[in-house]
């Protein structure tokens, strides 16, 4: 400022420089008031001839500042996930499933398609569609074990084995012949459940919007829907029919899962360092 | 699942936050003004810097206890890269909660007579 003094602007100079050191999100945040505060306060030192006491007050205010807006990530429930771009991956390929089941349907759907390519299609689908499942799967059990400890990240790998587990029965050279839905389903409720569970407890200690915390919470309802339907299918409760049914089911069952894994991984992303708190109270 | 936070969840408050709120009781203020209060309340004895200011802020508006205020007391006479901040309903009954507390703690220290200088 023009009508500062010298040692005023350079002390000011010197601050803005030092604040380079605070986190990106809390300078884009505070920087420019940060700067205004100071740089009043400097003004105030300087007329009150306060200037040494000033600086150094300054001085650990920021070494104290720099360490606790670091470590603020690591003590809270709502911390930066590390390798949130995992659940974006598991998303992704949880669409290609569902993508996949599409296929199969519309194989079944058009019987007039050549035999041969149909017979090829079909085995080449389930093929690719382990594969799939397998990668999203580990991508799952990546994210919560590189989390371990964190807001039950356990259920995220939970549910990463289970769907890692459904993947590596269409590729395994030991599973031959038909294989009954029944230990199929087993799987798709553990996964449903741990998704599920893993939705509500975000829910729980989220602190963001009620709209935010509403969809998590009917993500979890919905897992426990479909767990109640693989359970109610598995143990032939219910039939179903048509192959039809079963192939539009299992993509809408992966739609879901592919949506739960997107707004988690967003949910999981935006509470990174700058919403991250050291909590306000003493503990 | 629309949890409301209780006031007694977020007790007790740190001495900055405590003080920030009771800066902001009654009144919108900038962060020096804030930081001008606070100095007052507590006759210079607890001093806070930029960083410690607006750290605190941050966790504040975090936990809905405060918010930016989109009005000037006074635009003409002030800078207008200033915020200023204001309690929420959540904060009114934070800072009121915690007083309460402190009110107890203090009717405690009195019985024992601490101020008296009671055996320690």
């Amino acid at each position: 400022m023009p009508g500062d003094s010298r040692w005023v602007n350079r002390i000011c100079r010197l601050y803005a420089i030092m604040l380079r050191v605070y986190p990106k999100a809390f300078r884009i945040q505070f920087g420019p008031e940060v700067e205004q505060v100071f740089r009043d306060s400097c003004r105030a030192a300087v007329i009150n001839k306060h200037l040494f006491r000033f600086v150094l007050l300054m001085f650990s205010d920021w070494l104290w500042t720099c360490f606790r807006e670091r470590l603020a990530p690591f003590g809270s429930l709502e911390a930066h996930m590390k390798g949130w771009w995992l659940l974006v991956l598991c998303g992704i390929l949880d669409a290609m499933c569902a993508a996949t089941h599409l296929f199969m349907l519309n194989m079944i759907l058009n019987p007039y398609g050549p035999l041969g390519l149909r017979r090829f299609a079909l085995p080449a689908t389930v093929w690719d569609m382990s594969i799939v499942a397998l990668l999203a799967g580990t991508c799952a059990v990546a994210a919560g074990v590189w989390n371990a400890g964190r807001s039950s990240s356990w259920l995220l790998s939970l549910h990463g084995l289970a769907l890692a587990a459904f993947g590596s029965i269409g590729i395994s050279p030991l599973v031959r012949g038909p294989l009954g839905f029944r230990p199929i389903s087993l799987l798709f409720v553990l996964m449903a459940l741990s998704l599920g569970a893993f939705a509500l407890r975000i829910a729980q200690i989220s602190r963001s919007g009620a709209t935010d915390r509403w969809l998590l919470s009917a993500c979890a309802a919905a897992s426990v829907g479909y767990a109640l339907s693989f359970v109610a299918v598995g143990f032939g409760w219910v039939r179903i029919a048509s192959p039809y049914f079963y192939w539009i089911w299992m993509s809408s069952y992966f739609t879901f899962t592919s949506l739960c894994m997107l707004k988690l991984a967003e949910r999981r992303h935006e509470a990174g360092p700058s919403q991250a708190a050291a909590p306000i109270t003493r503990t | 699942m629309g949890r409301t936070q209780s006031p007694d969840d977020l007790l007790p408050l740190t001495p900055p936050v405590f003080h920030i709120l009771l800066a902001l009781t009654g009144e919108e203020r900038h962060g020096y003004g804030i930081m001008q209060d606070v100095a007052n309340q507590t006759d210079g004895a607890l001093q806070l810097g930029p960083g410690t200011l607006y750290g605190c802020i941050k966790r504040m508006l975090a936990a809905g206890l405060i918010e930016e205020s989109d009005e000037r007391p006074d635009p003409a006479l002030d800078d207008e890269r200033r915020r200023y901040y204001r309690l929420k309903p959540l904060g009114v009954c934070v800072v009121r909660a915690e007083a309460q507390r402190l009110a107890k703690a203090l009717a405690a220290a009195k019985s024992k007579r601490v101020f008296a200088g009671g055996n320690a």
